[in-house]
């Protein structure tokens, strides 16, 4: 599929010496990646001759005039398509400035039993109706790489079915037809070593992203836990390695087929020193896994937490708590109330880095909070 | 037939007087004696979410208003993305606030729909690896007529294209690395724009006291290469700006904040806190040892 030397047109000279040394086939990625220098010392073309070679090369691989847009154009083409998909809650969309962009790498990272899982199902569900709402029913690629599948599926099984209540009303047939629907939409995979999913970003994939135009986001759940397993030992730079060839894959995917790419990471700790005077302390904080190399890849990276604060009298709740007032001498009883927790962003281009909200867990899904 | 070269005195290059970009932060500007200067090599470098992309958006809007809105000429940039982390909403809003600022200074613009001008002065190219960076940079002259009026161009990551290539030794990345800021060296200084490179960072450990420190990635050569080094760090909930190299300016750092509006100067009054000043970044990694 890619170029070659045959497909271009120069003057019969230079194409004779061109197609002599390299032979017809070559692709015109190659020839652009060597050295002139050594263009000139295999070919013998004169300097102007390889001049004129390169130009026409670079004009048939990365056509100039078809490539280039102006700022102006970009602004008036993203108002007629789309270019975010809702999570799911306006409050959660509007500290991500609009949603989770397409064409960009988002990574979602916290501890455990932050809600990261929950997220991306909630997403795998609401980037469908997003579409649907337009005319276009969009797929989803969920790659899971731990091994709770069966809490997946029925997770998916609760949000999906309140979901699709919500869009039929008033008939269960027709709300049980869409439920079945969201599901015919996802493709889940389960993937345990990280060379499996190499593979797949860079042979299967493609495969079926031709087959299937309209997935328009992958899930990679846990990203982390692929570089974490106890039987594998990474060298330094082998893991860095790796994850820029993965990165790199999924920069080409996300370019090419105009998709959204979530990965969930996990946290590590990180002691930092702090002098204090001249006492020396220790603090411990939680960065987020998988290191540097990873960190240049993502494009927007939200933090998720935990946080000690609830709230009270939600209608979805059903848990309530005894509290005992110590100065007051009383007890309390906190009724309908949810965990808090909290979402911020850490960097994005277009996002400012204090954007942050408070969002709780119900049964069904991820809401975000005004608190 | 000989080939005359006229040759310069240090006089004549003292009053040619290549202009210089402002980034809208006064404290920045006053650092480098003016700003991003045209017709040089510049290197921005920096940890994810350090504001990289948002200072090279900033700039290509500040070269606008001075080159092209104010003086009735077009002045255009080139902005070359390998990452894909451009969304056109940002510089748009930049690009509103500077005009409105403009506005609130200096009264209305003859130009009044400027902001749809800066916008269409803009020119954007998507190359997603090293060859259709390359076939870009060969194809750039086209542009570079007068009618267009270059005067900036940026390289949102040389760093991305060139460590995403695959089974590669050193010594191939070196030669790209070479061949690449060649070719954007000689268009800066030949058309006398501002070229603007934006670089990653890698972590390296100092043997002997087993620190982890952060360094410009692309190594050494491409170190030699650019005129001026800028580092942009967070420290102590800061946004930092720091010359890590040049030869006529000295090696000082200053503060800035990344507003709605783009690169702003931080108020005076936050920038006297000096009592927590030995804590550790929010990066948890010591600064730069410089060599």
């Amino acid at each position: 599929m890619s170029l070659t030397l045959n497909d271009i047109d120069l003057p019969l000279v230079v194409e004779e010496k061109l197609r002599r040394v390299y032979g017809a086939k070559y692709s015109l990625k190659n020839v652009l990646e060597l050295d002139p220098d050594e263009l000139i010392r295999t070919t013998r073309l004169k300097n102007q001759d390889i001049d004129l070679a390169l130009q026409c090369i670079s004009n048939t691989f990365y056509p100039f005039t078809r490539r280039q847009m102006s700022v102006w154009q970009m602004t008036e083409k993203e108002r007629d398509l789309i270019t975010t998909f809702s999570t799911g809650c306006p409050i959660i969309d509007d500290t991500l400035g609009g949603g989770i962009r397409l064409g960009q790498i988002t990574e979602l990272y916290g501890e455990s039993g932050c809600g990261k899982t929950q997220l991306c199902i909630q997403m795998s569900l609401e980037v469908q109706r997003t579409f649907r709402a337009r005319g276009q029913e969009a797929k989803v690629v969920y790659i899971n790489t731990e091994s709770h599948i069966e809490k997946i599926d029925k997770r998916l099984k609760h949000i999906s079915y309140y979901r699709a209540k919500a869009d039929k009303p008033f008939n269960i047939a027709d709300a049980r037809c869409l439920q079945q629907h969201f599901f015919d939409n996802i493709y889940i995979d389960i993937i345990r070593h990280y060379r499996h999913l190499e593979m797949t970003l860079v042979e299967r994939l493609p495969l079926l992203l031709n087959r299937e135009p309209s997935i328009r986001l992958i899930i990679i759940d846990s990203l982390a836990a692929l570089f974490r397993s106890e039987d594998i030992l990474f060298e330094h730079h082998t893991k860095a390695n790796t994850l820029q060839y993965l990165g790199f894959a999924m920069h080409t995917l996300c370019h090419r087929y105009n998709l959204a790419i979530v990965c969930v990471n996990q946290v590590q700790t990180q002691f930092s020193q702090i002098y204090d005077g001249s006492l020396v302390s220790q603090s411990m904080t939680l960065a987020p896994a998988l290191g540097l190399t990873w960190a240049f890849i993502v494009h927007c990276r939200i933090k998720l937490s935990k946080t000690e604060n609830i709230e009270e009298h939600h209608p979805d709740s059903q848990q309530s708590q005894i509290v005992f007032d110590e100065h007051k001498a009383t007890t309390r009883i906190k009724t309908n109330l949810v965990h808090l927790r909290s979402l911020s962003v850490d960097y994005c281009y277009h996002i400012p880095k204090l954007n942050r909200c408070n969002y709780f867990i119900v049964d069904k899904g991820v809401f975000g909070s005004r608190n | 037939m000989a080939v005359v070269r006229r040759s310069r005195t240090a006089m004549d290059i003292l009053k040619s007087n290549t202009g210089c970009i402002s980034t809208y932060s006064k404290n920045i500007d006053d650092m480098l004696n003016g700003g991003i200067r045209m017709g040089v090599l510049t290197e921005l470098c920096g940890n994810p979410g350090s504001g990289k992309s948002n200072l090279c958006t900033q700039l290509c809007v500040s070269v606008q208003m001075k080159y092209g809105v104010t003086t009735n000429e077009t002045g255009t940039v080139i902005y070359i993305d390998t990452e894909g982390s451009f969304v056109p909403i940002r510089l748009q809003n930049m690009a509103m606030a500077a005009e409105n600022h403009y506005k609130n200074e200096n009264g209305n613009l003859t130009n009044t729909s400027s902001v749809e001008e800066i916008l269409k002065n803009v020119i954007y190219f998507r190359c997603i690896n090293v060859a259709e960076l390359i076939a870009c940079l060969i194809q750039l002259k086209q542009i570079m007529i007068p009618e267009r009026n270059v005067k900036l161009i940026i390289l949102d990551s040389l760093a991305h294209p060139i460590r995403s290539i695959i089974n590669s030794d050193h010594l191939t990345r070196h030669k790209h690395i070479v061949r690449i800021v060649s070719m954007l060296q000689k268009i800066a200084a030949d058309y006398k724009c501002a070229a603007v490179i934006v670089n990653h960072m890698i972590a390296k450990v100092e043997s002997p006291k087993n620190e982890a420190y952060c360094a410009p990635a692309l190594g050494d050569t491409f170190g030699h290469m650019s005129q001026l080094r800028l580092q942009l760090s967070w420290k102590m909930n800061k946004r930092e700006a720091r010359v890590l190299k040049s030869p006529h300016i000295a090696e000082l750092s200053t503060y800035f904040q990344i507003t709605d509006d783009g690169i702003r100067d931080i108020d005076e009054t936050e920038l006297m806190d000096q009592s927590s000043c030995n804590s550790v970044s929010q990066e948890n990694m010591h600064p730069i040892a410089i060599t």
